[in-house]
């Protein structure tokens, strides 16, 4: 399928990059263009780090979206009085973020915008499920991988990542660690009953019996989880980390040599080596997230900022190879 | 005393204020704002608003037409801010200017609603001319920007700045007239706040009728749920049918136990009530305060019929420890409380006095002979008040007794469990002296370990010899 009637067949989509540099915005700007000329509704939002007006994951401030006549976005109060376009406000938020409420418009002309919108993964959920509304087909979440940020990528159902040389300069190991966040990913989900379940507990680490029943391990960090080895496993051998996951916890788990099945609450909570993570599979253990979602294409910027320049065709190849979904050269597309 | 004051102060006031049912933020922050009202007049046109919101809320046939009313309630956002701003003559922003529409719009559609079910006790002027500024393409829809409308320049610059991207401008020409477009914005933005000026105070007073709305209906669904009552305004006495506190007798209810309503006067002179412990005393102390507090901030209240004398302060001493927490023994928090009661009376403050157990933390001579001292300034200033005690008091006073203990016919085994309906808490006149003494099998009926009873009833033997 092209990648615009892609993007167009899910309700929600996610733009993430790997690493600064890696043609994010480019991306955006790619996908709105060809949008345009589409007779359908999108809305666009992003993911905010509360208080911050820089990026979260490059650090440098954020950039200004190309929109287009008729497309919906949401961002907040303040980014909305630096706006350079004509828009029409549709709703104003009462709950506020650090940048102000959020503010819900439609443009009435090209122009451009800075993004942001809710910093938690519940409140971005809420958005797309209200753009319903405005009757948009697909909305476009600009994402972000942070520890910092409480709102998780995850939450859209597809995700288009941005990686390139800025990530690493040698091809096959961009290729093998682009395809490893493709695994964290798409991990298994948690089936849905369990995983709502899942999803209203704040935080700690729980044990799920046979009958599905939540056992709080009250273990108040990870960092203590050697303390306890004789008793975590008392209600089986699943077990629910809602916060981050690091090696130490899974290389933990594994020793154990118990079939240990791990639940997360998404994939941008596991803090983890690649080394790690297939020794903790290896070993007769199993990871599911709760929330899940799917890889529809790869976009990679062959140039890194320091100058370098990677072959874009073998890059290109070699990604489809190993991920086997749609890869676009950002700079060629 | 505010509505805050009174959450902390009044027991069972808080549960009245969650149970409240209101639907916008606008609401919420009137309900705060409500006086303790004192005038007979003020809080009677308070209470008939009430009644009117209780045959609105009652008729069937305006269900529907109310479950749209409560829709558009809560989506009103609470704009004073924004009204402030503009009374302010400041110039408004788009989203400012949003708000305003948002809301004009909203408070046309309550003031339709409210007409059509006849609430006659709100006043929300018509916003229609501030609806006409700010709706020039007049869709009637709550979005809002800087139309096309408002200015042909504008509208001609935008479509320019529109084709510019495909006619080969640079972008410095093109920031350059979106420069240009911004000020004319701005210009517009001016005049358009301009023309909202006179309407500052229409639109402030539609916001505080709507948030009035909000709670008298809100106060009337409350009337309907927990089954209140419309107290008359007392002349002589207060009185009270069936009264009850809704918090406990809902606690109750989860236990699956009743709460017996209790009947009970109040003159304008004191009363001293006696009973064995567990009759109830406290709970009628609390319904009391509850009672009078609901209705002097317009509330109906928890009794089945009510005539009550408003009060300017109601001055209740009910031992909860939070005395101990600000570091005084509840003896002197008590006598520290009663001060008050003696510099009201002299400063002629009309008040009601709810005392549980007078003195009761201190030696019994000595206690009584305070419950004597200040019932002597209570009869001679005629103070409105109830005093509950555990003492033999024998003072020219009127005197109530909480019957307690009934027959126990079927000889049933009496618990803690089932205590609450072998115990009559309606009240009885009394000439007499002495007070219950059964204290003792009390104690027994709850467990207490026999070891310190029979050593308890060797004593009281030896006591009456």
């Amino acid at each position: 399928m092209p990648f615009i009637d892609n993007i167009l067949f899910h309700s929600s989509v996610s733009i993430v990059g790997l690493e600064k540099n890696t043609g994010k915005t480019e991306t955006l700007n790619y996908i709105l263009n060809r949008l345009r000329t589409m007779d359908v509704q999108v809305a666009l939002t992003s993911i905010g780090v509360d208080g911050e007006h820089t990026d979260s994951v490059t650090r440098t401030p954020k950039p200004e979206i190309t929109l287009f006549d008729g497309m919906i976005f949401v961002t907040s109060e303040k980014h909305y009085s630096e706006r350079k376009i004509t828009s029409e406000i549709l709703e104003v938020s009462e709950m506020r973020t650090a940048l102000g409420r959020l503010i819900t418009a439609r443009a009435k002309s090209w122009g451009k915008v800075i993004l942001s919108g809710p910093s938690d993964t519940a409140g971005i959920k809420r958005l797309i499920d209200g753009m319903a509304r405005f009757d948009v087909q697909t909305t476009i979440v600009d994402g972000a991988l942070s520890r910092l940020s409480l709102a998780s990528p995850a939450v859209t159902e597809a995700m288009v990542l941005a990686t390139g040389a800025a990530l690493s300069a040698n091809i096959p190991q961009l290729v093998r660690e682009t395809r490893f966040v493709q695994q964290l990913i798409e991990l298994p989900a948690v089936e849905a009953k369990l995983a709502g379940e899942l999803q209203t507990i704040k935080g700690g680490i729980w044990a799920i019996d046979a009958e599905d029943r939540l056992h709080d391990l009250e273990i108040p960090s990870v960092f203590l989880l050697d303390k306890r080895e004789e008793d975590i496993f008392r209600f089986g051998t699943r077990i629910y980390v809602s916060g981050a996951v690091s090696d130490k916890l899974l290389s933990f788990l594994r020793i154990q040599n118990k079939n240990v099945e791990l639940a997360v609450s998404d994939f941008t909570k596991l803090f983890v080596s690649q080394k790690e993570f297939n020794a903790f599979l290896k070993s007769g253990n199993s990871i599911k997230s709760v929330l899940r979602s799917k890889l529809i294409a790869v976009t990679v910027n062959p140039l890194s900022p320091s100058g370098f320049l990677l072959d874009s065709d073998t890059l290109q190849r070699e990604m489809k190879k190993a991920l086997n979904v749609p890869v676009y050269d950002v700079k060629n597309m | 005393m505010s509505i805050k004051q009174a959450i902390k102060q009044i027991s069972g006031f808080n549960y009245i204020v969650n149970s409240l049912n209101i639907r916008s933020s606008a609401g919420r922050k009137q309900l705060f704002s409500l006086p303790f009202l004192t005038n007979g007049d003020d809080i009677e046109t308070a209470l008939d608003e009430t009644e009117t919101a209780v045959g609105i809320v009652n008729a069937p046939e305006n269900e529907k037409r109310l479950s749209m009313l409560f829709s558009k309630l809560m989506q009103l956002h609470d704009i004073s801010g924004t009204i402030r701003i503009l009374s302010d003559k400041n110039i408004l922003d788009d989203v400012e200017l949003f708000e305003i529409k948002y809301f004009a719009l909203l408070a046309e559609s309550i003031r339709e609603h409210a007409g059509q079910l006849k609430i006659s006790f709100i006043d929300i002027p018509s916003l229609a001319k501030v609806i006409d500024i700010l709706d020039p393409e007049k869709k009637r829809i709550p979005h809002f920007y800087v139309y096309d409308q408002y200015s042909p320049d504008l509208a001609s610059l935008r479509a320019q700045l529109n084709r510019m991207p495909d006619q080969g401008y640079s972008e410095q020409e093109i920031e350059q007239a979106r420069l240009q477009a911004q000020q004319l914005e701005d210009e517009i933005r001016k005049k358009i706040t301009q023309q909202l000026y006179p309407h500052a105070r229409a639109l402030l007073k539609a916001l505080h009728e709507i948030a009035r709305l909000d709670v008298v209906l809100a106060k009337a669904r409350q009337a309907k749920e927990l089954g209140l009552c419309k107290p008359a305004i007392g002349d002589k006495k207060t009185f009270y049918t069936g009264l009850f506190h809704p918090e406990i007798r809902n606690l109750l209810r989860q236990q699956h136990k009743d709460f017996q309503p209790v009947d009970i006067s109040i003159p304008m002179q004191p009363t001293v009530i006696t009973g064995a412990n567990m009759a109830g005393k406290s709970v009628l102390l609390k319904s009391v305060a509850l009672a009078q507090t609901m209705m002097q901030f317009g509330f109906y209240v928890a009794a089945q019929s009510a005539a009550i004398i408003p009060v300017e302060q109601i001055v209740i001493s009910i031992s909860d420890g939070e005395d101990e927490l600000k570091g005084l023994s509840s003896f002197a928090a008590e006598m520290l409380r009663l001060n008050t009661t003696i510099d009201n009376t002299r400063q002629h403050i009309s008040q009601l006095v709810l005392i549980d157990e007078l003195a009761r933390t201190t030696n019994p001579t000595e206690g009584k002979a305070i419950v004597c001292g200040i019932l002597d300034f209570f009869i001679q200033h005629n103070v409105q008040s109830l005093i509950t005690t555990h003492y033999g008091i024998d003072m020219p006073c009127r005197k109530l007794r909480v019957k307690g203990f009934t027959e126990n016919k079927n000889n049933e085994k009496i618990t803690i469990d089932n205590i609450n309906s072998f115990i009559d808490y309606s009240l009885e006149e009394t000439t007499e002296k002495e007070v219950p003494h059964e204290a003792v099998k009390i104690a027994e009926i709850i467990g207490v370990n026999a070891a310190i009873l029979e050593r308890a009833k060797k004593y009281l033997k030896n006591d009456v010899q």
